[in-house]
């Protein structure tokens, strides 16, 4: 896919969205701060007194752990419609897909990319606020570099969580709805991916496992590297693995892909 | 009201025959409801290594709180929530027209058409996982309690039915296709958290204007406590102050109504 139609598909798609701008900001402020004021109460019923949680977090650098992955959150994807693939295959709207001069899993990719653009703007203003209102944990070191890191983190991270969101939503080809796994997997990834806990809190037995599966790099990972808690040596490490998931997870699509088209009619319903 | 029962029969048989028609679909559902409870079940023994009470609930009390959650999410989802993601759908295309015309009443017809057979298989789960909880509660229970506390339950899940379709119902004026629907899902978790983490306006509100811990947070503080009569009282005068508030909301919305599809 050329660079220009990638941008010029990036535009529409973001453009669509704006194109409901006080849904869209009521529906990201409200949302944000709901969800915020949520784990803002919970962690302070649990923190009682000051001190440090398992994991070295304090209660500000909780808050600020959870105002990053609901932010940024939205970047990776977890949005409970994202079933856009599997409605193609559905209702035949693929086939149209198949005509143009580009690959359908690039076409995709840059339509998500483009809805999730004018957050960018929300995750500036809200982040903006946050700065003014909350204190900024003491024990938290945002460098040039960690913030480097958790940016590419946070690239693979959207990356991986739409490659594999592409391969669930691919059993549409035999199934007539597949929304429930993607659905699925979001319930996964938000406790295995330190979206409702943070990792650390698992117990010790469990965190090689976790180090191990994809979801800890759709959202702890980009976080806790920003907020300067992973070392490079882990960085690098975090990025391997992350990157070898993406990799296979594409392989697996590729060989699934080719058969659906060998079972998809293109009629649809 | 007799007319309405046998109309509503109708509404399960169609939706179970639909439902044998999507085997795999059925199926999927099903599991992706383990997965619900499984994390939910996980994230608070998660939390409880980070401290012995939350809300003033030890770990097996907030296991029953969770459970009692389930049993108001399978009611929910078997009964309201495949109709409440069409709402916002059917008002942004303008299809509204197909139901208007029907000769019930549009807001019994949109809220109770589909019945999710394979939710219904997730409330048999449910109760289970509430049984079990109850089984590792370290103080007993008396029967009354938990019939009292089913009762209020049942309660917690209309209330969740009102307050979900109040998020939805701006879309009659927003005209996209998931009105405040992002909100009522961020929102909806305060459900499931105890209500006594909450403080000041917020854990006012969250049992006046926003009833949310009038679910099953309240429930099972009565399930614990004893039946408060001001906590009663309070669930007593909500309830029907919701549902009236819907009727009205419902009624202004439908007449802000275009038809227009966006």
């Amino acid at each position: 896919m050329k660079v220009q139609l990638f941008r010029h598909v990036l535009s529409i798609e973001a453009r669509k969205l704006m194109s409901y701008r006080i849904d869209f900001w009521i529906n990201s402020v409200l949302g944000s701060l709901a969800q915020f004021l949520l784990v803002y109460s919970l962690w302070a019923a649990i923190i009682v007194e000051p001190g440090e949680l398992k994991g070295g977090y304090s209660f500000d650098g909780i808050v600020l752990y959870y105002v990053l992955v609901i932010l940024l959150g939205r970047l990776v994807g977890n949005s409970f419609s994202q079933n856009d693939v599997s409605q193609d295959i559905y209702d035949g709207t693929l086939s149209r897909y198949l005509l143009f001069p580009s690959s359908y899993f690039v076409f995709k990719y840059a339509q998500r990319l483009g809805a999730t653009t004018p957050t960018l703007v929300q995750i500036a203003v809200l982040g903006l606020i946050y700065l003014l209102v909350l204190p900024f944990p003491k024990e938290v070191q945002v460098t040039l570099t960690s913030f480097t890191m958790g940016v590419m983190a946070l690239f693979v991270a959207s990356l991986l969580f739409y490659s594999i969101s592409w391969l669930l939503q691919l059993v549409a080809f035999w199934a007539d709805n597949v929304w429930s796994l993607v659905v699925m997997m979001i319930f996964v990834a938000r406790l295995l991916g330190g979206a409702m806990i943070p990792l650390a809190m698992f117990p010790d037995w469990s965190q090689t496992w976790l180090t191990v599966l994809p979801f800890r790099y759709f959202y702890g990972f980009p976080v806790d590297t920003i907020m300067g808690r992973v070392s490079p040596a882990e960085w690098s490490q975090g990025m391997a693995i992350s990157i070898l998931w993406f990799f296979l997870t594409m392989a697996i699509s590729r060989i699934v892909w080719r058969r659906g088209m060998l079972s998809y009619s293109g009629v649809g319903i | 009201m007799g007319r309405y029962l046998r109309l509503y029969l109708k509404f399960v048989r169609f939706s179970f025959s639909k439902a044998m028609e999507f085997r795999l679909d059925f199926f999927f559902r099903v599991v992706m409801d383990f997965f619900f409870y499984g994390t939910q079940l996980a994230f608070f023994a998660v939390l409880y290594g980070q401290t012995q009470e939350l809300g003033g609930w030890d770990r097996s009390q907030a296991f029953v709180f969770i459970a009692g959650f389930f049993l108001v999410d399978a009611i929910h989802m078997t009964l309201f929530a495949n109709n409440m993601w069409m709402l916002p759908i059917l008002v942004n295309k303008g299809d509204l027209d197909y139901y208007l015309m029907r000769p019930v009443s549009s807001l019994f017809f949109l809220s109770l058409r589909e019945f999710a057979a394979n939710s219904f298989l997730n409330l048999v789960l449910a109760v289970g996982i509430f049984a079990w909880s109850l089984t590792q509660l370290s103080s007993p229970i008396d029967l009354g309690g938990v019939t009292l506390y089913l009762a209020l339950i049942l309660n917690g899940a209309l209330l969740y039915f009102v307050l979900h379709i109040c998020f939805l119902i701006p879309v009659f004026w927003l005209q996209s296709a998931r009105g405040l629907g992002e909100i009522f899902f961020s929102a909806a978790k305060y459900s499931e958290r105890p209500e006594r983490i909450f403080s000041g306006y917020l854990r006012r509100a969250l049992v006046s204007v926003l009833p949310f811990s009038l679910v099953a947070s309240r429930p099972a503080q009565i399930l614990f406590e004893g039946a408060d009569s001001s906590a009663l009282v309070n669930i007593a005068i909500v309830t029907p102050l919701a549902f009236g508030f819907l009727l009205w909301f419902w009624n202004r919305a439908l007449r802000s109504y275009s038809s227009a599809s966006s």
